[in-house]
């Protein structure tokens, strides 16, 4: 019986990797060869949204000063913009770095938080209350985002179904090392093709709580952020979606970024994802599956969004499975084809995103040479699938004991800029 | 001045790859599975056969037997089987704390990569379930080297039904000669059976010089979990030559919608 049920289970994985890898295969397909779907920056308006840019800040002395000169570059009327630099209880020299960018420019206006719970959520909340744009985008501090960015993306606001937008977030440090070009080629296959698929076939593409932005009021009237979400960006897609506002993507809208380094920082970075992920996936996925706004579509997408961290998991189990029924000396015939099927279709899945969908995403781009680096890509099986269920049995402990998260700060690489 | 302006990156597209020509490439893999399927008998004792030589070669008998295979069609499988080396007590027993070790130790040094931690970890863990199994119930082991031999075949035979219908796959929305990609999976497929004798003989040889203790490791670490490793490596040379032929093309790409 049990070791029926252990091979039940194998199968069970092999299907969920196959459903994944079908899934990437329709998105890649659309995204190369299928119709496009334009993003809203063709419309020309003069009658801009008031705006507030956020950028929560964690001792991000590194990286401050460029991420809001950055945004000070950008073409928006001055009359229409505040940007809010939060100061998040940094005990470095962001505060003061903070306070002469804003003697040098009225737009910045700092808000230093003393008091109350540090992390995302908590820091957005509060800015909320402060912040006066009928729009709020929001960037994280080492991002530095093109001149067109803020136009662009407040542009979708002109469309009133839309609740909340996601611009294409692509590395700046791709050449540090090996890591960093890893990361440029999943990200390039996460956002031009996932997400620009997404959009194209109207399912829903994510709010990823930078590069992107939503209504203010819908926030507020929705209660702000939940200060336990680790993903409040995953979360608010899906609080969203659920009541009927469309979550839309701008792969036009490009942001530049600065990605790990070091696989230890990288480790911690996808295993903090995991477990806020994973966190709403158990608050959200009853709303979805019970939305009267969604179309089935959208609900099997959304589904398959929710699960996406959970999936790594169900293969580490799947491995403890099979290791088990080779001990038993029950891994026999169909069982070893099995093994083998589900290892191919997760690494047709991989790392979120399938070999031939970055393969994809790099011939749009228009990189040659570095797709070569493909293969390498399998370093990250393991370390993902450990780093993955670990975020997810810490999501499980968060839910049973409902207990508050630390936010984990991602370390940053750039060279401190002296002004 | 520019004379020209290529299309953003955001929303360039390729035209459609013809319908016809996706159905001919998967028809094409069809038949290829067809043959693999049909004449697998024949390959399969090509492939033992190879295997043997190569072994003989390094001066290690193994024997060619045959065993009975699901599914039905296959029938009997040609497998090699050879003496393993038993591990002793004290073998199993130092492996164990070999492994122990590195399990505990290995994730601390701080400055080995991530991913080499937990590729080793999980070799370790694998050896450590391995030897705690020859020490305490040896007895039991459930494989000698022909089981094992049977289980690797399996996978390999899967392998090669598999492998044309992911590359099929993958290659399906490249904007290229169906021959080509034809030519692709062949050539994937010819890698493959050469990887995969020259893996099987080191394995036979390290089960039959060495010990049987690290079967489950060679099964789980270093079998399947590699092949995928050279299939996405010849995709990606593939696809850079489609990349650098597109970049002589410009008019290949379509904006938006199809014409």
């Amino acid at each position: 019986m049990v070791v029926l049920v252990l091979k039940i289970y194998v199968v069970l994985v092999v299907l969920v990797m196959s459903v994944y890898a079908a899934r990437h295969y329709r998105f890649t397909r659309n995204r190369l060869v299928g119709d496009q779907r334009l993003f809203y920056h063709d419309i020309v308006d003069s009658d801009l949204p008031r705006l507030s840019v956020l950028v929560p800040m964690y001792n991000e002395e590194r990286v401050a000063r460029q991420a809001i000169e950055a945004l000070l570059r950008c073409e928006y009327p001055r009359d229409r913009l505040e940007i809010i630099p939060i100061d998040d209880h940094c005990d470095d020299g962001t505060p003061q770095l903070l306070d002469a960018l804003a003697a040098a420019d009225p737009l910045v206006k700092p808000l230093h938080r003393r008091d109350g719970p540090r992390g995302k959520p908590a820091a957005l909340n509060e800015a909320l209350t402060v912040a006066v744009g009928d729009i709020v985008l929001v960037f994280d501090a080492d991002y530095l985002p093109s001149r067109g960015a803020l136009r662009d993306l407040a542009l979708s606001f002109k469309d009133p179904e839309v609740g909340a937008v996601m611009g294409r977030v692509v590395p700046v440090n791709t050449r540090s090392n090996l890591l960093t070009r890893l990361l440029d080629l999943e990200r390039s296959g996460g956002y031009q093709v996932d997400q620009q698929a997404r959009h194209n076939l109207r399912l829903m593409p994510q709010y990823g709580g930078t590069v992107g932005g939503f209504r203010r009021e819908l926030v507020l009237a929705l209660g702000g952020f939940d200060p336990r979400a680790l993903a409040e960006d995953t979360d608010l897609t899906f609080r969203l979606c659920a009541r009927g506002w469309k979550v839309v993507y701008a792969n036009r809208v490009e942001c530049y970024e600065e990605v790990p380094e070091t696989w230890q920082v990288r480790a911690r970075q996808i295993r903090r994802w995991s477990r806020g992920h994973n966190f709403t996936m158990f608050k959200q996925l009853g709303p979805l599956l019970r939305s009267k706004y969604l179309n089935r579509a959208e609900k099997a997408d959304g589904f398959l969004l929710l699960h996406i961290y959970t999936v790594p998991v169900i293969l580490f189990t799947g491995i403890i499975d099979s290791v088990i029924l080779f001990f038993l000396g029950e891994m026999q015939i169909f069982d070893s084809l099995l093994v083998f099927l589900f290892v191919a279709t997760y690494n047709s899945f991989g790392n979120f995103a399938p070999f031939y969908q970055i393969g994809t995403a790099t011939l749009l781009d228009g990189v040659t040479h570095r797709v070569r680096l493909l293969p390498f890509l399998m370093f990250y099986f393991l370390l993902n699938i450990w780093t993955i269920s670990s975020g997810f049995f810490l999501a499980v402990f968060d839910r049973l004991r409902d207990r508050p998260v630390e936010w984990e700060k991602t370390d940053r690489f750039r060279k401190v800029v002296a002004k | 001045m520019k004379n020209r302006i290529f299309y953003h990156r955001a929303y360039k597209r390729l035209e459609g790859v013809n319908g016809w020509a996706s159905a001919r490439l998967f028809a094409l893999v069809a038949v290829l599975d067809a043959l693999i399927a049909y004449f697998h008998r024949p390959l399969l004792d090509a492939f033992v056969g190879a295997v043997g030589r190569i072994l003989a070669w390094c001066g290690v008998g193994a024997e060619v037997v045959y065993w009975p295979f699901l599914p039905v069609w296959v029938k009997q499988m040609p497998v090699l089987d050879a003496a393993g080396v038993f591990p002793s007590r004290l073998f199993a027993l130092v492996t164990f704390v070999v492994c122990l070790l590195l399990v505990v130790v290995v994730p601390r040094v701080r400055r080995l990569p991530r991913v080499i931690v937990v590729y080793a970890v999980f070799l370790s863990l694998l050896n450590l379930a391995s030897s705690a199994f020859f020490i305490t119930v040896p007895h039991r082991f459930p494989y000698d080297v022909a089981d094992f031999s049977l289980l690797y075949m399996g996978t390999q035979l899967g392998m090669w039904l598999l492998l044309p219908v992911v590359m099929g796959m993958a290659l399906s929305t490249l904007q290229a000669p169906t021959l080509e990609k034809l030519g692709v999976i062949l050539a994937s497929l010819a890698y493959a059976a050469l990887f995969g004798a020259v893996r099987y003989a080191s394995f036979i040889y390290l089960l039959r010089e060495i010990t049987v203790l690290n079967m489950a490791a060679m099964f789980f670490a270093l079998g399947p979990l590699v092949d995928f490793v050279y299939l996405v490596a010849i995709y990606s040379l593939y696809v850079n030559l489609v990349a650098l032929r597109l970049r002589r093309t410009p008019e290949s790409w379509r904006w938006l919608f199809s014409s």
